[in-house]
């Protein structure tokens, strides 16, 4: 078994002619946070989504759990998909559907269990998420940092091994964004699960992370413990470091 | 200009592409009998209007012309014979066909849209779920049902509508108007009209489909997106009406 549960190797991807990744490697240990920094438009977003095969690499390749998933069909890539449980930027709930039917949807599409079994498993996860009573609620009835949790929620019900944050704090207060990250810091430590968070808010990233990477203009320039980043002397993460983050 | 090719071309193929998958998990376990009931439902029941209301003005309006604008020929005796033929064989399944390409289509894309730019269609497959299976299926089905029997009873109600006018305009015996239009009509000219919309049915369910699950950007995205379905399904219904109307008069 690999020491690392998640590993780019290389990775170039581009939309129309204008490069986003270009050359990326980076690897997320097992049982560990990354933080993936980086400004506006750095390719963060679409670095996490080779992991489940939503973007495919023009070079490269992305290994998930020791299996190279880099060239696999749609239906090929189920498996890789249960495993890993993704955090859209904005929730990505199914505004057509209830709370309860959001969180559900995985259990009812891939296992075979009764319905009262789906229900506690639902229930165990917004437990898990710190909410309750929200099962006939509309996506539309929610505040932002409620929709976060429910998609957390969603994300974490097939028990994946492994969590993708995109932007998790991103247009939420302060006061909200903190719960999150404290929320992510508790899901790792209860469910020993891998992760990586993609942000540019630096708050968060020092709150959540075991390790920084820094994306600049498609590469990783900066792989590191927290501590090492925080004494960074590499400068284009020391200004963005400096610079609170918004880049 | 080559640039443009390429991307009409792009799209064609994307097309093509998107209407075999779903045809080939049409047939795989397990039916989602709900999405189906609910797609009926949304795009079938409450389209009954649009579609009425349309093809009985049509049927009206072509009686009158035909009894007036052709009297000098005998236009007159000739009204349901006119307004049935050319209702079940044209109109019917034309205008039909284009009310749910405005209706349906546009909605479809819309809906399919919004939940593209909110990466609602990633989140689905993030979950190991199937997009087409899930969204496309249902909707291209519903329509494939839908469509057809939305033809036969607007083609009814235009014929009523032809009805009214040659009782109170035209001043026929209901019986005359009746021995006309059952006179005239085979049942080659219904098999014909109601088969092409199996047809125009696929091609506005697979473009609206193609278009929302493209959608990029946004609100502007999603109505670039609903605009160009509209166009493109019904030019894709008029100009395959041509085609299939040769091939079926050729089969009949």
């Amino acid at each position: 078994m690999s020491d690392h549960f998640i590993r780019y190797v290389g990775l170039h991807k581009g939309f129309g002619s204008k490069p986003v990744l270009r050359g990326v490697d980076l690897s997320v240990p097992r049982g560990q946070t990354v933080v993936v920094l980086g400004g506006s438009g750095s390719g963060k977003s679409v670095l996490i989504k080779h992991t489940i095969g939503l973007h495919h690499p023009d070079r490269g390749n992305v290994w998930v759990d020791g299996t190279d998933i880099t060239d696999l069909e749609e239906e090929q890539l189920q498996e890789a998909r249960k495993k890993v449980g993704m955090l859209f930027q904005a929730g990505a709930l199914f505004d057509s559907m209830t709370v309860y039917d959001n969180v559900s949807f995985a259990l009812h599409e891939h296992t075979d269990w009764e319905e009262e079994r789906i229900a506690e498993r639902v229930h165990e996860v917004l437990g898990l998420v710190e909410l309750e009573q929200v099962d006939d609620l509309m996506p539309a009835d929610l505040s932002g940092g409620m929709r976060k949790r429910v998609a957390l929620a969603r994300a974490i019900a097939l028990a994946p091994q492994a969590i993708l944050y995109d932007e998790p704090t991103t247009g939420l207060d302060p006061i909200t964004a903190s719960a999150i990250n404290r929320l992510i810091r508790g899901l790792q430590q209860r469910l020993g699960v891998s992760s990586i968070v993609v942000t540019h808010d630096i708050h968060s990233a020092f709150t959540v992370g075991d390790r920084v990477a820094f994306l600049h203009e498609g590469k990783i320039r900066f792989d590191g413990t927290v501590e090492e980043a925080r004494r960074t002397e590499e400068p284009l993460l020391r200004t963005f470091l400096e610079g609170g983050g918004y880049g | 200009m080559n640039r443009l090719l390429i991307s009409y071309l792009t799209d064609f193929g994307g097309m093509v592409s998107l209407g075999w998958r779903t045809f080939s998990r049409s047939f795989r376990r397990p039916f989602e009998a709900e999405l189906w009931l609910e797609q009926l439902y949304q795009l079938g029941v409450r389209s009954l209007t649009i579609t009425n209301l349309t093809l009985l003005f049509t049927g009206m309006v072509l009686a009158i012309q035909t009894a007036y604008s052709l009297a000098s020929y005998g236009g007159k005796s000739f009204v349901g014979d006119i307004v049935a033929l050319s209702v079940v064989r044209e109109l019917g399944p034309v205008l039909t066909a284009l009310m749910i390409a405005g209706r349906v289509g546009a909605g479809i894309t819309a809906e399919l849209g919004s939940m593209a730019v909110t990466e609602q269609i990633d989140a689905l497959r993030a979950l190991a779920a199937d997009p087409v299976k899930k969204l496309v299926v249902p909707r291209v089905g519903a329509l494939v049902i839908i469509v057809p029997l939305l033809t036969v009873l607007a083609d009814t109600v235009a014929l009523f509508g032809g009805l009214l006018m040659a009782i109170f305009e035209i001043g026929q015996s209901r019986t005359y108007y009746m021995s006309h239009v059952l006179g005239a009509l085979t049942v080659e000219d219904i098999a014909s009209g109601v088969g092409k919309t199996v047809f125009f049915a696929i091609f506005i369910g697979i473009i609206a489909c193609y278009n929302g699950g493209r959608a990029k950007g946004g609100a502007d995205g999603v109505g670039k997106a609903t605009t160009n379905t509209v166009v493109t399904s019904s030019i894709a219904v008029i100009i395959s009406d041509f085609f299939l109307t040769k091939i079926f008069l050729m089969v009949f």
